[in-house]
């Protein structure tokens, strides 16, 4: 069987009960966690210390989860970590290069390191390179590179092997809008044939790619829906209220306030809520992703509250 | 008054990050096992202080006196240079942490920051020497030869003795650091020999370790009691060898009277490090980039002009570069561009250190010719030990990189690293222990002595193993760059067969030391191998 029968067939990607609590600490980065994939670009949205990285760092097998386990196409990885390291490309969100080489030599290392054919790597490194647009700077130390630069040569190591399982933490840190488009378009791309993972706050990265959002939060999954379907939850929900100045207060502790633009005649305010929050409020017709993620993190937030 | 407030803040920040580390706690259960090893029970292999005769060992009963003055003076001369090596890199903290810039742009000057970090190490320094305190009067209970307690005569040699050296090292720490030459795997090298060669000579000129003071009045002490005691035959140190056919007599020393001349010694050795310690501030960086390699960015158009002003002339589509798919032949691993990525790695980061780089390549070349063409004695006894002892910057950063350059999770998260990558680190070390070394080995050939090839082999194999391993298991160049020196140092340089790991005397060929080494050899790469797998799975 030839290697793309075999992944068209076998592209499953299992995280089963999957809890991990680091060494010293009683918190649970990830509790009981569960997520089933198949091909495509999933987003993983969540607040800062949500568990996102952590989850991408136990499928990257970087680290064993505390209980449960991860299948890919029926392996388990957390055993065999191998069986899938030879298909993975991953970006971490916080990764470092070796300063004395340059772009075009660390590329070549980490080609040497993933086991591609020094011929095949070095026409990759050459279509990388242009891809993550650094043919001019290839033969300057990585240790002169700048933040975004680094962080391209990052993307760029990722998909040196051409990898069935792309996860990517936080990707576009760094890039300038035109290298942010290019990525958001690759990704899209890439999908096709392969399972992609895109962890990010940035929730317009994730509107424009993925097919499949996740949310997290607390070590937990609180969403799992196709965009559309994010949407859906706040069709209806979205306000536009104009106050005066001295309202705000009083407002901003009783509502969800996703925006306030200063205008001439008052503050104007997009507010997520249930119900009107005042007569004079209108209702908007197209909510966004950044919107619906708001109001998906805030009503576990109140459920939360409750039930403690 | 807020000058000091700041030095304490730099101080207590300091002392803080890095006495709550596993690794302080393992340095300091090594100080205790130091304090315990220093002073020998009665039946003990080896002595730490005594006079001997050929028929008896002279030392003092152990009491408060002599034990204090004993583990002081062990303690001194010991913590200056391993000591060093625990604080030397509180500068070096704050640059990779880039706490440095921040703390640039306050209003902190260079002399309260270098004077901040030099009392930093100076207290982690003094919480090893308290450790070992502590301990020492444990040991004279342990010991058992004398129950009275005398504090003043436990603790004054460590207050008089110790702690001034201590605040030396401290601010040597601190300038090594703040040198651009001395920063790092350089200055940890420099400050070995430094301490090899230079500290006896100091130690005579001016008693340094104060240990000439004490060592006269011991031995005055018992020659009265017993006059066949030779004076100048004094054993200082971890000694083994002597205790047998021996018998052992003891008397009492009621501790050390201390001569105004001998303060002021120790009171300039305080003025001395306060000196280095300012003369650290002077053309201290102060964590500019300007310093470092310049940083590129990339070119911002100047002088932006209004939204209102850009013509666009035509839409361009952003250019489309097409990924083409590899194939399974493609993907399929190979050992050889494995192993010539990782020598390049080590030669290339070898190359950029500053005058090192390329002097030192210059003469490992120049080394391999002059081995092949002199006289054999000549070639194995001198130039080996120094073929051999220049790449060990090399050398000390096999299995750290991956740690220190933050790679670890790109390089553990590609298959199989442990079969593939780890035997390419290793191999690469070998190879360069090979070609810097081969100038000698083709001269051994030629006189046909094979089993010097065979010890020379053993010692190529042996080296980056060393290297593999400890650089492994500690994270850090520094433990190697340590060991190996002093074991270079203490045996192919001073000639002790048993440690002549790389062959260099024709008695240990013959004798067979290979044969040891190749058993360590083994050891060692199998515990590389474990430890790395230990960081792969680890989480």
């Amino acid at each position: 069987m030839s290697r793309s029968t075999l992944t068209v067939r076998l592209l499953q990607l299992q995280v089963e009960n999957v809890s991990k609590r680091y060494k010293g600490s009683d918190f649970f980065a990830l509790s009981n966690f569960s997520l089933d994939l198949g091909h495509g670009v999933l987003g993983l949205l969540g607040p800062n210390g949500a568990g996102k990285s952590t989850l991408m760092r136990i499928i990257a097998t970087i680290t064993r989860p505390t209980h449960g386990t991860v299948y890919w196409n029926g392996i388990d990885i957390t055993q065999q970590p191998d069986k899938i390291r030879s298909v993975l490309g991953y970006l971490p969100q916080d990764f470092g290069v070796y300063p004395n080489l340059n772009a075009d030599e660390f590329l070549h290392y980490m080609a040497a390191i993933k086991g591609v054919e020094p011929k095949a790597a070095r026409k990759r490194i050459e279509d990388l390179l242009e891809f993550v647009n650094l043919l001019e700077a290839r033969k300057r130390p990585l240790g002169d590179y700048s933040g975004g630069m680094k962080q391209r040569i990052g993307i760029a190591q990722a998909l040196l092997n051409d990898p069935k399982v792309l996860i990517v933490d936080e990707p576009t840190v760094g890039l300038d809008t035109e290298g942010r488009i290019r990525f958001r378009h690759l990704l899209s791309e890439l999908a096709g044939e392969r399972v992609v993972i895109l962890s990010t706050h940035i929730v317009s990265d994730v509107e424009t790619t993925a097919n499949d959002i996740a949310i997290i939060n607390n070590g937990q999954l609180i969403s799992r829906s196709s965009p559309e379907k994010l949407l859906q939850t706040v069709e209806g929900k979205i306000w536009d209220w104009v106050i005066s100045s001295s309202e705000l207060p009083v407002v901003k502790q009783n509502h969800l306030i996703r925006s306030i633009i200063r205008h001439r005649e008052g503050l104007h305010l997009r507010v997520i809520a249930e119900k009107s929050p005042a007569q004079e409020a209108q209702q908007v017709s197209a909510p966004t992703l950044e919107e619906a993620y708001l109001y998906c993190i805030s009503t576990q937030r109140t459920r939360e509250v409750r039930a403690g | 008054m807020n000058t000091l407030r700041m030095l304490f803040a730099i101080m207590r920040a300091g002392y803080l990050n890095k006495v709550r580390t596993y690794r302080f706690l393992t340095i300091l259960g090594l100080t205790i096992i130091a304090g315990y090893a220093f002073v020998p029970p009665p039946d003990a292999d080896y002595v730490t202080l005594a006079w001997v005769s050929t028929t008896t060992i002279y030392r003092g009963v152990y009491n408060s006196a002599w034990i204090g003055a004993l583990v002081a003076m062990l303690t001194g001369a010991f913590l200056t240079l391993f000591g060093f090596y625990v604080v030397n890199d509180a500068v070096k903290r704050d640059e990779q942490t880039r706490v440095g810039q921040i703390i640039a742009t306050t209003p902190l000057t260079n002399t309260v920051y270098t004077l901040g970090n030099t009392l930093c190490n100076f207290i982690v320094l003094s919480t090893m020497v308290a450790i070992i305190f502590f301990t020492t009067i444990g040991m004279q209970l342990v010991r058992g030869e004398d129950l009275t307690i005398d504090l003043w005569a436990l603790t004054s040699p460590f207050i008089v003795l110790v702690l001034p050296l201590m605040f030396l090292v401290a601010a040597l720490a601190v300038l090594f650091e703040t040198r651009f030459l001395l920063r790092g795997g350089a200055g940890n090298i420099v400050y070995a020999f430094v301490w090899l060669f230079s500290l006896p000579l100091f130690s005579e000129l001016i008693d340094l370790f104060g240990i000439l003071g004490i060592l006269s009045s011991m031995g005055a002490a018992g020659q009265a009691k017993y006059p066949g005691l030779d004076q100048n035959k004094s054993i200082l140190g971890l000694e083994w060898g002597f205790t047998h056919d021996r018998k052992l007599a003891t008397f009492t020393w009621n501790g050390m009277y201390w001569t105004t001349q001998a303060l002021q010694i120790r009171l300039l050795l305080i003025g001395i490090a306060l000196g280095i310690s300012l003369i650290a501030s002077v053309r201290f960086s102060r964590f500019d980039p300007a310093y470092e390699p310049r940083k590129v960015t990339e070119s911002i158009p100047s002088g932006a002009p209004d939204i209102n002003e850009v013509k666009i002339s035509a839409l361009v589509p952003l250019k489309e570069i097409q990924l083409r798919p590899l194939g399974d032949k493609e993907l399929q691993f190979r050992f050889g561009p494995m192993l010539l990525a990782e020598s390049r790695l080590m030669l290339k980061e070898y190359m950029q250190l500053p005058f090192l780089g390329m002097w030192g390549s210059a003469t490992s070349v120049a080394l391999i010719i002059a081995g092949l063409i002199l006289p054999l004695d000549v070639a194995r006894g001198i130039l080996l030990p120094v073929a051999w002892v220049l790449p060990v910057l090399i050398w000390s950063k096999m299995g750290t990189r991956e740690t220190r350059h933050r790679t670890d999770q790109l390089i553990f998260s590609s298959a199989d690293s442990l079969k593939r990558q780890l035997p390419a680190i290793w191999l690469a070390g070998v190879l360069l222990a090979m070609v810097t070394g081969s100038g000698v080995a083709m001269n051994l050939a030629l006189q046909s002595d094979f089993l010097g090839v065979l010890a020379w082999v053993v010692g190529a194999l042996f080296i980056p193993s060393m290297a593999l391993c400890l650089g492994v298991w500690t994270g850090s160049s520094k433990l190697f760059e340590l060991l190996y020196i002093l074991l270079w140092y203490i045996g192919p340089i001073n000639r002790i067969e048993i440690l002549d790991f790389m062959g260099v005397l024709p008695g240990s060929v013959d004798a067979g030391i290979w044969q040891f080494y190749i058993t360590i050899t083994l050891i060692l790469i199998g515990l590389a191998f474990i430890g790395r797998k230990w960081q792969i799975q680890r989480g």
